[in-house]
Order: structure tokens, then sequence, then C-alpha cells
């Protein structure tokens, strides 16, 4: 039963970590797709 | 009932872009979406040939058919439109689009990619017509006011047509019989199943 | 002098009234010669007979955009709506199916000998961490990935549109993001226990003998038997292949282009419904399929008679191993051959 739990709580913050990670990493779209003329 | 229709005439296009300027600025259509773009093939060579594309407005349309949640739907006028309320950004309705319609406003697929967008053949969205937040989301409804989609009206050489399909596909005909020779009506194969004999 | 007048006066007129005729003659417009000036230009026909994707220069810093038309949209949409449904639907209630008649014509693997009362641990509890981490994960995955596929037609219409759209950007958020610690558990469990699934003769006569599961037969096996080895490699094989394509479209065009990502969206589908179907026979069978078998994974400990039954060779080298005690913490060991 431990070990279960443990496994939900790891997985739930592994998951949130790589969320976190990613999400600081997208960029929207306007700045993806602009070069350095774009006035945004 | 109308049965509305783009159609770019190959032929006349001379890729000004009047069209994508139209839209981006009637919609306020953000940097980065795209709604309608200009495809230029052999560009630079002989036989160069320029054409505008934005959704087609298909009959059965593949976004909507391999949308998870649903959220698109037709019109009367057999306009392709969509919920960005219900959309989850999967991007699905892209891999399905022939045209490569759909835009997303975020790169990356991790959680959403945020709400699509496309062309709506200047007819809005799902909520009340020429509202304020109809406006905010989806962009002007000039369908709604009785008149036809933007791009086609600011086309310089009247190269791209929208307006009910009998009615674009004469105007198209007549003009291939006048100067002899025309190039078809590209994508009709592909998002109508019928092509315009030229 | 008068008569020169008159003659000038003639001419001019003359003169005039040809000026005038040849304004007032209908102006001739150009008329169409019949020849194309775009004769040399492509037409679409063309262009679709020889690629697969039509493809220009654009303006716009988003390469997809030079992307004129793809037909291979429509083959994917069939794809998706007809081939892969039908596929899943196959293979997850086909496999209901055979595990509910299963159960009623075999019914439970009862332990024969009956509980000695005696235990013996067969997964410590870093392996049954790493156990539980992956098959949470996997159901989670599983749920929210067939609610992509089979939502719309099963559950939208039973709670409507918004709850349906609101429910599935959640599922969507949780297939995205607990794909990493499912990834990790795979790729553990692969290193932790791959010594333990090598294929040997031992499997061979094991899967003659159909594994006992009809009648009272008791075939021999190592600590994994052969289809314990079978759901192992079809997990580690099943999901490298998951994990590559479903990162590829988590990652749109980073790595490849529209004919690549309806590609990925393929095989992850595929793969992803075959899986679920292996894996519900797996939960059966851990579960009420077998007594005696959960445990092994709850717990960690099983009993020495369901180890005689069931797992006889590994007993003896856990025996072997330890001396006559039974319960001694065993290290993530390699089976000695």
């Amino acid at each position: 039963m431990k070990s279960f739990v443990l496994a939900c709580v790891a997985a739930i913050v592994v998951a949130g970590i790589a969320g976190f990670a990613l999400n600081s990493v997208q960029k929207p779209a306007d700045q993806a797709y602009s070069t350095t003329g774009v006035r945004l | 009932m109308a049965r509305m229709k783009f159609l770019c005439d190959a032929d006349r296009c001379i890729e000004c872009n009047a069209c994508v300027t139209a839209c981006k600025n009637e919609h306020e259509v953000p940097w980065g979406i795209n709604r309608r773009r200009v495809v230029t093939i052999n560009d630079g060579k002989p036989g160069e040939r320029s054409i505008s594309m934005a959704c087609m407005h298909c009959t059965d349309a593949p976004c909507a058919a391999v949308c998870p949640v649903n959220c698109f739907y037709t019109t009367a006028d057999a306009v392709v439109l969509h919920s960005k309320d219900l959309c989850i950004g999967c991007g699905y309705c892209f891999y399905a689009c022939p045209f490569g319609a759909p835009q997303y406003p975020r790169v990356g697929n991790f959680g959403s990619r945020g709400k699509m967008d496309k062309c709506t053949f200047c007819a809005g969205g799902p909520e009340a017509d020429s509202t304020h937040a109809e406006y905010e989301k989806y962009g002007a409804n000039r369908l709604a006011e009785g008149k036809l989609p933007l791009c086609a009206e600011m086309c310089s050489t009247k190269s791209l047509l929208a307006g009910d399909s009998d009615i674009i596909a004469q105007i198209y005909k007549e003009r291939v019989t006048k100067r002899g020779y025309g190039s078809g009506a590209w994508g009709w194969q592909t998002a109508y199943r019928e092509t315009i004999a030229t | 002098m008068a008569r020169l007048l008159a003659q000038a006066r003639f001419v001019i007129g003359a003169l005039a009234l040809a000026l005038i005729l040849a304004i007032a003659a209908p102006a001739v417009a150009q008329q169409p010669t019949g020849v194309n000036p775009n004769a040399a230009s492509v037409k679409e026909e063309q262009l679709l007979k020889g690629l697969k994707i039509i493809s220009g220069r654009g303006t716009i810093p988003d390469t997809k955009s030079y992307n004129l038309e793809q037909p291979a949209g429509r083959d994917w949409r069939q794809f998706h709506n007809v081939t892969l449904r039908w596929t899943g639907a196959i293979a997850i209630l086909g496999m209901l199916l055979l595990l509910v008649v299963f159960y009623l014509i075999r019914g439970q693997v009862k332990l024969e000998s009956g509980f000695s009362g005696r235990r013996i641990v067969r997964f410590n509890a870093f392996e049954r961490f790493i156990h539980w981490v992956t098959a949470t994960c996997f159901i989670i995955l599983a749920i929210s990935g067939l609610n992509i596929t089979f939502g719309r037609s099963l559950l939208l219409p039973l709670i409507g549109e918004s709850a349906f759209a609101g429910w599935s950007q959640w599922a969507k958020y949780a297939h995205n993001y607990l794909s990493f610690p499912f990834t990790i558990g795979v790729v553990v469990i692969f290193l932790m226990w791959i010594a333990g699934n090598i294929p040997n003769r031992v499997d061979v006569e094991w899967l003659k003998r159909g594994g006992g599961i009809v009648g009272h037969d008791h075939p021999p096996a190592y600590r994994f038997n052969a289809g314990q080895k079978a759901i192992y490699w079809s997990q580690i094989i099943g999901g490298v292949a998951i994990a590559v394509t479903g990162y590829v479209l988590m990652f749109p065009f980073y790595l490849t282009d529209i004919a690549g990502m309806q590609t990925a969206q393929m095989v992850h589908a595929i793969v992803a419904v075959l899986f679920v179907a292996l894996m519900l026979a797996h939960i059966y069978i851990g579960t009420i399929g077998m007594e005696g078998a959960f445990e092994a994974m709850g717990e960690g400990t099983v009993d020495v008679n369901w180890a005689k039954e069931h797992h006889s060779l590994w007993l003896e080298q856990e025996m072997a191993r330890t001396g006559p005690n039974e319960s001694q913490r065993q290290p993530m060991a390699t089976p000695a051959e």
C-alpha cells in the first residue's frame, strides 16, 4: 500500500515538474514566428 | 440557400498579399497566426504561379470529422466554423486539413497549443452576431451584415472570388471562355469533390 | 488667291472629315489571341499526381504555411475515424470478452495445495514502487488517450459538449505530463528486470504445456515465466514505440513534417490500443485471475506453496540462496543460470 501511495505521489511530482518546465519553454506563436524586424 | 466557397484564379494572382493584409486588419489577427496566406509555386522560374489559400470550407470537412471534442459546425451557408470555448488545442484538425488552415497561438503541444484559429469566411463564430464578444474571439462578422469576405473584396486583380458556389463558378467559366485559358479551380476537387471544366 | 484658299479649305475639310472618321471608328478591343501566357505553368492535377504534397514558397516565417495542399490529410482522417476505431474496439472489447469467457469457464486459478502460511519475498519495495508508478500512469494515460479516440462518440452524448470539452482539456494535460513518469518507469523496469526476462529452454517447455492454464499442470518456471516474459518484452517494445511517437506528437514539427506527424499519430494510436488490450489480460491474471498473485506486487511477499506451484525453480534458487529461512530480503538478483 505504501509503495502504491508513494508511486502516485512520485508520478504527480514528476508530471508537475515536467509541466512547469515545458510551459516555461513554450513560446507563443508571435514570438516563435517573428524575426528581429518585428515590433511586438 | 447559398453554398459559400472560395475560388482563387491562379492565372490572375500576382502575389500582392492584399487578401492577407485585409484579413489581418479586419479581424485584428495576432502576429504568428496566418488565416490567409499566398503560396508561390516555382518562385522566380518561368511558369511561376501564386495562389491565395485559407480555409476552403469543405464539404464533409475533415477537420470537423477528426475533432475529439466536436467543436466544429457548419452553418446554413455551408461555412465551416468552430467554437473556441470547446477547443482543447490538440492539433488534430491541422493533420486532417488538406489546406493547412488551422492556426495555433502556441508552439509545442504541452497540455495545449491554445485555441485553434482559422478563416471564418468573415462569418464570426457561435457567439451572437456582431457583438464585441464575437469580435474578440473570431473577428468581424461581415456575412451577418450581408457582405462578402474582405479578402476577396480587396483582391487587386479579382483573382480571389468568394461567394455562392454557382455564381463564382459562372464568373470563372466566363472568364476562362473569354480569355481562352484557365488552370482550373485550385483546391475544389479536394475540398468540394467537384471541378469546373475549363 | 481665292482659288487657292478654296483648295486649302477643301483639303483641310477632307482631312478633318478623315480625322473624325478615324476617331469615330469603333475601338477594337484586344481580342483574345488564344495564346496562353501560363502554358508553361504547372496545373493542379499535375502536381497532385506526381507529389504527395503541393508546396511552394511564402513570405511568412512559419514554413508550414508554404504547403499549399496535402491530400494525405484525407487518408489520415479515414485512418483515425474508421480504421483506428474499429481496431481499438475489436482489440479491447474482444479481449474483455475473452477474459469474461475464460473466467466463466476456467474460473480463478486456485492454489491447489492451499496456503501454507509461510511467506517468501517476491518483489522488494523499489520494484513495487516502480511498477506502481508505471501502472498508475498507464491507467490514466489509457483512459485519457481512449477519450481522444472514443470520447466523442461514447461520452459526449452522455455529459454534453461543454462538460466533455472541459474534461477532455484536463485529460489532455494529464496525458501529456504523466507521459514523463511513465517513460521513466518503462526505462527503469527495462533495466531492473531484463536479467530475469531473457528467454530460455524452460520457457519453451512452459509454453508447450500451456503454462498450466488448462487442467492441473504446474510447469516449472524461474522468477518470470514465459507469459510474464512476453508481457515484459511487449511492454518494453510497445512502451518505447509509444513514448517516441508520443514525444514527436508533443513537439509538433520539431523533428518532422506533416507526413511524419500523421505517421507518428497512427503508430502511437495503434500501439496504444493493442497495449491496452494486452494490459487488460495482465491486470486480470494479476488480480482476480489467480489466487495469491496480487500480494506479490501489492505487499511484496507470496505464499511458499504459491511459489512452489507456479515458480518452482525460482523458489529453489531462493531457498538455496538464503537457506531454509523465509521472508529474507532478497537483492534485485539475477537468477543464477
